[in-house]
């Protein structure tokens, strides 16, 4: 995988984090990972097709899902609902709507698909054995996990 | 127009999510009353049934997407209702096409709350 592919995932997704539920966010390290590393109870796959294909993965905890529904919605909810999957979902949405731009701006051909909630025991299945580059985003909403698992065509 | 209030939005948006944050943070910001719906096809009956003075509208959505929506309401409804086009990054032909069949403005997601209520503010205005 072209390392070029990470960074404007990594950085969308904390430009989309500021502007929308405007909070603190520090960046950790990157990791490559295998796919029962990536933590979480929720994951978020948006698949990815053309000059490289793959997926993106956005996972955490329940917890943070809540708190970060609360900021967009206003809704509080004790549980995950069909409403904080679908605000995930939106996240998602947004960071690789704007990380494909930039990579399509730098000249690549990037085309993503409608973010998907995807079972635990099936992130293993979509990332197809690809290598797995993990970036953690910490902030006050708790911890999110960047996943970024793309095959150059 | 600094008090829009009295005047009624329809946000269309498939993402419950969105409608959600569009809803609260145009209340919010304008004071002016809200109401959903969940797709072009939904908006259409709402806009039938109720006048309203603003459309927030997704582009991207099933059954009849945006670009749909604002063909229909220009060919039907209205010639003037000021259409507002929420776009993400990378549906930038949507918006173009959006903009072409008589959209009047469009914001892009993720969506500032100040660049949104600027933007209802001077549409409203006229």
């Amino acid at each position: 995988m072209r390392c070029e592919y990470i960074g404007p995932f990594v950085d969308s997704t904390i430009k989309v984090l500021d502007k929308t539920i405007q909070c603190d966010i520090s960046k950790g390290n990157i990791s490559l990972v295998n796919a029962d590393e990536i933590a979480g109870d929720i994951a978020v796959i948006v698949k990815v097709k053309n000059d490289s294909e793959g997926s993106i993965i956005l996972s955490m905890e329940n917890g943070t899902a809540l708190r970060i529904s609360k900021a967009m919605t206003g809704e509080a909810s004790e549980f995950v609902t069909l409403v904080e999957l679908d605000s995930i979902c939106e996240l998602a949405n947004m960071i690789s709507g704007n990380a494909t731009s930039v990579l399509n701006d730098m000249g690549y051909d990037f085309k993503v698909f409608p973010p998907l909630v995807i079972e635990r025991e099936n992130i293993l299945k979509k990332t197809n054995g690809l290598e797995i580059f993990q970036v953690p985003l910490f902030t006050e909403y708790g911890e999110i996990s960047v996943n970024v698992a793309l095959r150059t065509n | 127009m600094e008090n829009p209030g009295g005047k009624k939005v329809l946000v269309v948006d498939d993402s419950a999510t969105m409608r959600m944050f569009l809803t609260m943070t145009v209340k919010k910001t304008l004071g002016v009353s809200v109401s959903e719906a969940v797709n072009g096809a939904d908006a259409l009956a709402k806009l039938q049934g109720s006048d309203f003075d603003l459309v927030l509208t997704d582009m991207v959505m099933p059954e009849m997407d945006g670009v749909q929506l604002i063909e229909h309401i220009r060919a039907s409804l209205s010639k003037t209702m000021p259409i507002v086009m929420v776009t993400t990054k990378g549906e930038e032909k949507d918006r173009d096409n959006g903009l072409a069949r008589g959209a009047n403005s469009y914001i892009t997601k993720p969506v500032n709350a100040h660049e949104l209520k600027e933007t209802i503010l001077k549409l409203l205005k006229g």
